[in-house]
């Protein structure tokens, strides 16, 4: 087997990540149940008895394709899920992630401060316009039909709850 | 069971399901040919549980998992995107099928297959019904638990390649399922000391947060740009030779009964779901149809059927673990185990016995779903094509849209959006670096019902309990189908390996062999 040194990649870091958090997730349910009955602990217990020797050699295996690459080790592919795409832009990539991410983010924030009602129509418009490329005309009408679905189905046919805006908080 | 049949048929055919379907119809053509498109629609239904009956809620979401899978063959055969991810056999020799101009002729044969598969789908699960019934009278708390564990770990057993990552996310999916009140034990666990998990984590920001948002940050970070000149082209032959195509797939009956018979067995085993059906069927049909070895992935039409035909038998095949043991056999089908348990109708021996009307209507529903929706599918599958071929960014913030919606109104805090927001992030990773992500959305679901299963049969049998003849004969029975599903996966792979390079598209459509290695 041809063994080669090579740089620590995006990849494997965040893949470390994840199996962290997920680490830290199994240590602390270990850590909280040493104060819990019985019948408290017996599906824990196995989500981490099952879990953790697979964790561990998770771990091991992203190390060691950290820093060496294996020339003869055979990749098999998964099918049960599909992997995000990935073509020949990858700068485009990595800035559309991100701009969809911050503009998630700008949603909730808005949702947050002024309410479901204002901000989902002119964020829905907003993206559509400047990032979808769609005409003035036609994006404002997509909001405003968003508007009538929001006030339409949830308001008058399902007498739905909303969240009291900060904003008008702050205005009271 | 007759009167339950009768009694299933008049409750389905009254005006809310009826509405609740007509509804959902062009939704559901639409979604069938967008990644994970057909969840919106489930994650909305799922938080209006408190306001719709249960004949409309659950009929209008298996309605709509039924017309999905009807037009996803659609853009996999014209423009070689697999909607979804049930489409991806459908490609290999669909998509060089259209390339050679024979586009209606494939398009026919997979609209024949679909809805003879869907039909058989639908007729295996009513034979099933008497049969569990009798079943579960020898089933007692231990073997519902272990059928339970089987449910969560299966997915991950039969991901070939894959295992490791879906152990542990299925763990992972379990301790999340023990966060909040136990009913069993009678106290609050693993609540990070924050009131709002005393609850447990809502099921509905959980799915959109690990599906959703991952499926609609894809959709704009690959930006696919689809070539309108080819597109054109492409759907003026897919007008051609249909009726032509439906003939073919007629002289191929007996490879359609086969390959929607491993559908319907692959559905059935819990856990596994459709998502390996296809390939199983696909790789099932390449060794033992004449000469396939030679002519799959170079545009042979049987490798259209036996993707399809699998593809849509396997709906009825999901639902029966899903009413018969509670045990889904996919991430839907956990989504409408999640609703079953809301409305008080409890999988299992209830299901068959108090609710065996309504569980006949579920058949009526996937049967109804082929029938209405083939034709449609038939008439104006140029205009779906044309939808699947909106630009992301006008597609994307809609979605996103509704989905926050979803989560929002589910208890209606904001903290669920945080959840979304965290559960995001790691579906994101989670999608980023290959790990399954069904376990999760099935072990939360089961993780209620495991716990008290395994409390009883503690308390009922003990250590006895692993002595139980019934409890040996399921995990005899589990280590044998896994093995063989997971040989027979892997060998569906390796046909797909071979075969990548005869599917690499051209000028504007997307890089699918690029795709297919981001599975890994």
């Amino acid at each position: 087997m041809t063994v080669e040194r090579k740089a620590v990649s995006l990849e494997i870091i965040g893949e470390m990540i994840l199996l962290s958090a997920v680490a830290g997730f199994f240590i602390y349910i270990g850590v909280s149940a040493l104060n819990w009955q019985f019948s408290a602990i017996l599906t824990p217990a196995i989500a981490i008895v099952i879990g953790t020797p697979f964790l561990i050699w998770r771990i091991i295996h992203v190390i060691r394709m950290g820093f060496w690459v294996h020339n003869t080790e055979v990749t098999q592919s998964q099918i049960m899920d599909i992997g995000f795409r990935v073509g020949q832009d990858r700068k485009g990539e990595r800035q559309r992630f991100i701009r969809i991410f911050v503009a998630i983010g700008v949603l909730y924030a808005g949702i947050w401060i002024l309410g479901f009602h204002i901000t989902l129509p002119l964020w829905i418009f907003g993206y559509m316009y400047w990032f979808g490329k769609v005409r003035f005309v036609w994006a404002a009408l997509i909001g405003l039909m968003f508007l009538g679905f929001i006030v339409g189905i949830y308001d008058m046919l399902l007498g739905a709850y909303w969240n009291e805006p900060l904003l008008f908080e702050w205005l009271k | 069971m007759l009167d339950a049949a009768i009694s299933g048929a008049q409750q389905l055919f009254t005006l809310g399901p009826i509405l609740g379907m007509l509804i959902v119809l062009p939704i559901a053509l639409i979604s069938g040919i967008m990644p994970g498109g057909g969840l919106p629609v489930t994650v909305v239904v799922l938080s209006m549980v408190g306001f719709l009956d249960p004949w409309v809620a659950i009929t209008v979401v298996v309605f709509q998992a039924a017309a999905n899978d009807i037009t996803e063959p659609v853009p996999a055969i014209l423009m070689g995107i697999p909607g979804a991810r049930s489409a991806q056999a459908t490609i290999l020799d669909g998509y060089p099928m259209a390339r050679q101009g024979l586009a209606g002729i494939a398009l026919g044969a997979s609209y024949t297959t679909t809805l003879i598969g869907g039909l058989i789908g639908a007729v295996a699960l009513l034979i099933s019904l008497p049969i569990a019934r009798h079943v579960l009278q020898y089933f007692g708390s231990s073997e519902f638990f272990l059928l339970s564990l089987i449910g969560i770990l299966a997915v991950a057993i039969v991901s070939a390649g894959a295992i490791a990552k879906g152990l542990v996310t299925g763990a992972f999916g379990l301790a999340i399922a023990t966060i909040g009140y136990s009913p069993v034990a009678g106290v609050v666990r693993t609540d990070f000391g924050l009131p709002y998990l005393y609850e447990g984590i809502p099921l509905v920001p959980i799915i959109i947060g690990l599906f959703a948002l991952p499926e609609a940050i894809d959709l704009v970070v690959g930006n696919t740009p689809i070539a309108t000149k080819r597109l054109e082209t492409m759907l003026r032959e897919s007008r051609k030779d249909v009726l032509r195509g439906m003939a073919i797939a007629f002289k191929h009956k007996w490879l359609i009964f086969r390959s929607s018979l491993i559908g319907v067995f692959i559905g059935m085993l819990p856990g596994v779901g459709g998502s390996v059906a296809h390939w199983i069927a696909y790789a099932h049909a390449r060794q033992t149809e004449e000469g396939a070895l030679e002519t799959f992935g170079h545009g042979d039409v049987r490798g259209v059927i036996a993707a399809d035909s699998a593809n849509n038998s396997v709906d009825g095949g999901v639902l029966i673990p899903t009413l018969v043991f509670g045990i889904p056999g996919s991430g839907s089908m956990a989504i409408v185990l999640a609703m079953l348990i809301i409305y008080g109708m409890n999988p299992g021996p209830q299901m068959l016995n108090q609710h065996l009307d309504f569980t006949i209507s579920l058949v009526y529903t996937i049967a109804l779903a082929n029938i209405v929706v083939v034709p449609i599918v038939l008439a104006f599958s140029p205009l779906i094509v044309r939808i699947a071929a909106i630009p992301p960014n006008t597609l994307a913030p809609v979605v996103i849209g509704i989905v926050t919606i979803a989560a929002f109104q589910a208890t209606t805090t904001l903290t669920d959006l945080v959840i979304v927001l965290g559960f995001g992030v790691l579906g994101v990773f989670m999608k980023r670096y290959g790990w399954p992500r069904p376990p999760i959305l099935i072990a939360v679901v089961l993780g209620n019902i495991l716990e008290k299963y395994l409390w009883l049969s503690t308390q009922t049998y003990g250590w006895s309990m692993l002595a139980r003849p019934q409890f040996v004969i399921i995990l005899i029975g589990t280590v044998v189908v896994m093995t063989w599903t997971y040989r027979a996966q892997r060998k569906a792979q390796q046909a797909a390996s071979i075969m990548e390079p005869d599917v690499m598209p051209d000028e504007g459509a997307p890089d699918i062999a690029a795709k297919m290695n981001s599975e890994r």
